[in-house]
């Protein structure tokens, strides 16, 4: 696949426009936000907790 | 239980299968295509494994891909999302890839392996692990623990971008983990950047050029104090947070950082490439390797107070910060360390296809067939080499056993000739080990300059590393473990120092290099520090060989090993790579197996190939 491609490089200027962009100003409070925790947390922990044990479930999604 | 895994797209594409758990073989894509970080699908890595192996596709139980693309997707259209309008020009190019990937990565998958060969698609199983995941398997499961922390910290994969797990017998758990766009190992690249070195690439040679920093100079502890004022905070468990201000990799909007913001914070120009490195440069990258070193050892101290586990895991690119590793191993934390040889992102073929032997198909974990093998690449027959020979017409001669080949190539190093030692199957990951390497005498006062700028032909404050008999490694060094991947920085030993003209620590770099500062001159950094490679007779015999009957020759139990190739090219795959390497540098002599080729018919220094040796002429 050609990235460059023009009408590849249209469809994907239409959806920064109508989607991604209008998003930024919808999305403030969503919960992926908080996955860039913006803020400096002085004494806090950067770490997400996950305890989670792989099982065979874990394999079949891409 | 035959699985496939595969690794790459992004850079250091790789291939490995396992049969039965046991890692039969492993390659990355750039060896064979010839292009540095080779990014592409691992074609040509999958075939040679496949043919290593004796397997056809229609005999794999899975394809599994080392991380999932739509997780990458989702990151990438958050990313997009929370940063615009920053990123639009990047988000026009990459929209389309990341879209199909998420969409259509298993026909991708099928499309690529059908170009090798014909199977049944409707049997063709693919499966996806965890970025984070394909890197604690691919350390866990070698390492030969029932039960170990793990850590893993590298650029970033889907979200994470380093996590802490528990292994306990054929299972692993994820604790925590630290996530996008907070990333060690994006931080180091950052300055990798700054200091003029490529992005993927050029990190060691920052770790190379830290320690001609000085200690406790105002310059360096000045930088650390603007890093983690403005750019970086480390938490106590060793988690990070950056400063989006100051980087804009999150969009994916060429290089790292915004140069115009670091110029100022730092009060000094980025570093343009191969332009000259002055005092500056060198006391940043000690900088950044502090506050790197400071960040691992307190994630591995949270790691031990989650698991309070005895052993220690690591992998992912930082991993292969060797110097920070030898500083972890002093802390004594942990009884037991492994780090996996092929940390980088060609290491998560091996975990991909790990993981899922023995998480996905839930197989037990055998201590014997995971035992780690790191020379998991083609090897080439004394036919093939002969092929070349023959080809090329090379003056050269033969060895009709190990041992005289041995004594012969260690008399030659021993007069200071720079040697091309190609044998056997070549190693997976980014270490030479002995079996595509170029060697030289550590002893020597000039070596590192003659290999680096005429044999390597790259920046003279590169250190070289040394590879050393097991049974000598504490003779030479303050190191307690073996350290059989090369892993480890350690310091050499105050009885092989040599006393130093006063003022040594305040000296500029470059004359910090000239001083004559150890009997093992070669391998001693300017800061008394070396990356160790111990090597025993099981590990590689006939490289063990080698460096045995150099030390009945001069005494000295080590050499100098570092890759066989040069600058900016990917260590040499077959014998006539390795040809081409050694008649564009200036290296002296070629040993291809059991023959040894020399550019000179009688070699310049009056050296003579033993008599004792079988001539075979090769007539084109």
């Amino acid at each position: 696949m050609n990235p460059n491609n023009p009408i590849l490089v249209f469809i994907s200027f239409i959806y920064y426009v109508f989607v991604v962009f209008p998003m930024s100003f919808l999305s403030k409070n969503s919960e992926g936000r908080k996955l860039f925790h913006f803020d400096k947390k002085p004494g806090g922990s950067y770490f997400h907790e996950r305890n989670h044990s792989y099982t065979k479930e874990d394999f079949e999604k891409g | 239980m035959n699985i496939l895994g595969i690794s790459g797209l992004y850079h250091d594409s790789a291939a490995a299968i396992t049969v039965d758990g046991v890692v039969v073989a492993a390659a990355q894509e750039e060896r064979f295509t010839r292009v540095k970080h080779d990014k592409r699908f691992p074609v040509s890595s999958i075939e040679y494994c496949l043919q290593e192996s004796g397997l056809l596709i229609d005999d794999l139980d899975a394809v599994v891909y080392y991380e999932k693309p739509g997780l990458r997707y989702d990151r990438y259209m958050e990313s997009y999302t929370y940063f615009a309008p920053q990123g639009f020009k990047s988000f026009l190019s990459h929209f389309p890839i990341l879209f199909k990937w998420k969409h259509f990565f298993k026909n991708k998958i099928t499309k690529h392996l059908k170009e090798i060969q014909s199977f049944d698609e409707s049997k063709l199983k693919i499966l996806y692990t965890e970025h984070h995941l394909s890197h604690a398997a691919g350390t866990y499961y070698p390492s030969q623990f029932d039960e170990s922390a793990i850590l893993t910290i590298d650029g970033v994969g889907e979200y994470a971008s380093a996590s802490i797990c528990h292994g306990q017998g054929n299972k692993i758990k994820i604790l925590k983990e630290l996530r996008w766009p907070h990333s060690l190992g994006i931080l180091y690249s950052a300055f990798t950047q700054f200091l003029g070195f490529k992005i993927n690439n050029g990190e060691y040679k920052v770790m190379g050029l830290a320690p001609y920093g000085i200690v406790d100079s105002e310059q360096v502890n000045g930088f650390v104090k603007i890093i983690k004022e403005k750019l970086v905070d480390i938490a106590a468990d060793g988690s990070i947070w950056l400063n989006q201000d100051f980087f804009q990799y999150a969009t994916a909007s060429g290089g790292k950082i915004k140069v115009e913001k670091w110029e100022s914070l730092f009060d000094m120009p980025i570093r343009p490439a191969d332009t000259k490195l002055e005092q500056v440069h060198c006391n940043m990258a000690l900088a950044i390797q502090l506050i790197t070193e400071e960040s691992v050892l307190k994630m591995a101290a949270e790691a031990k107070r989650l698991t309070n586990s005895k052993n220690l895991c690591l992998s992912g690119g930082v991993a292969l910060n060797c110097v920070a590793n030898g500083k972890l191993l002093k802390t004594k934390m942990f009884d037991h360390l492994f780090i996996q040889p092929a940390s980088g992102d060609a290491g998560g073929s091996v975990g991909a296809a790990l993981a899922a032997h023995h998480i996905y198909f839930d197989q037990k974990l055998n201590k014997e067939s995971t035992r780690e093998n790191v020379y998991l690449g083609p090897e080439f027959s004394d036919e093939d080499v002969r092929a070349v020979i023959e080809k090329h017409n090379a003056s050269h001669t033969s060895f009709s056993n190990d041992q005289e080949l041995c004594d012969e190539v260690a008399k030659l190093i021993s007069e200071e000739n720079v040697i091309g030692w190609y044998q056997g199957r070549m190693e997976f990951g980014p270490r030479a080990l002995g079996n595509r390497s170029i060697l030289g005498d550590a002893t020597s006062l000039d070596m590192q300059r003659k290999i680096n700028l005429k044999i390597k032909f790259r920046e003279g404050f590169r250190p070289f590393a040394p590879s050393v008999l097991q049974e000598d490694n504490q003779k030479y060094f303050n190191l307690e473990t073996d350290s059989p991947y090369m892993l480890l920085v350690t310091d050499v030993q105050k009885e092989v120092m040599r006393p130093l003209p006063e003022g040594y620590d305040q000296l500029h770099w470059r004359a910090k290099l000239d001083v004559n500062r150890s009997e093992i001159q070669a391998i001693t950094h300017v800061n008394f520090s070396a990356r160790v490679q111990t090597v025993t007779p099981t590990s590689n015999p006939k490289y063990y060989k080698l460096i045995e009957s150099f030390k009945k020759l001069t005494g000295y139990g080590l050499l100098i090993n570092t890759s066989f190739n040069v600058r900016g090219e990917p260590i040499v795959c077959t014998p006539e790579d390795a040809y081409n390497c050694f008649m564009q540098t200036n290296m002296d002599y070629l040993v291809l197996n059991n023959y040894v080729l020399s550019k000179h018919k009688a070699s310049t220094n009056g050296v003579k190939l033993s008599a004792i040796n079988v001539e075979v002429p090769i007539v084109k």
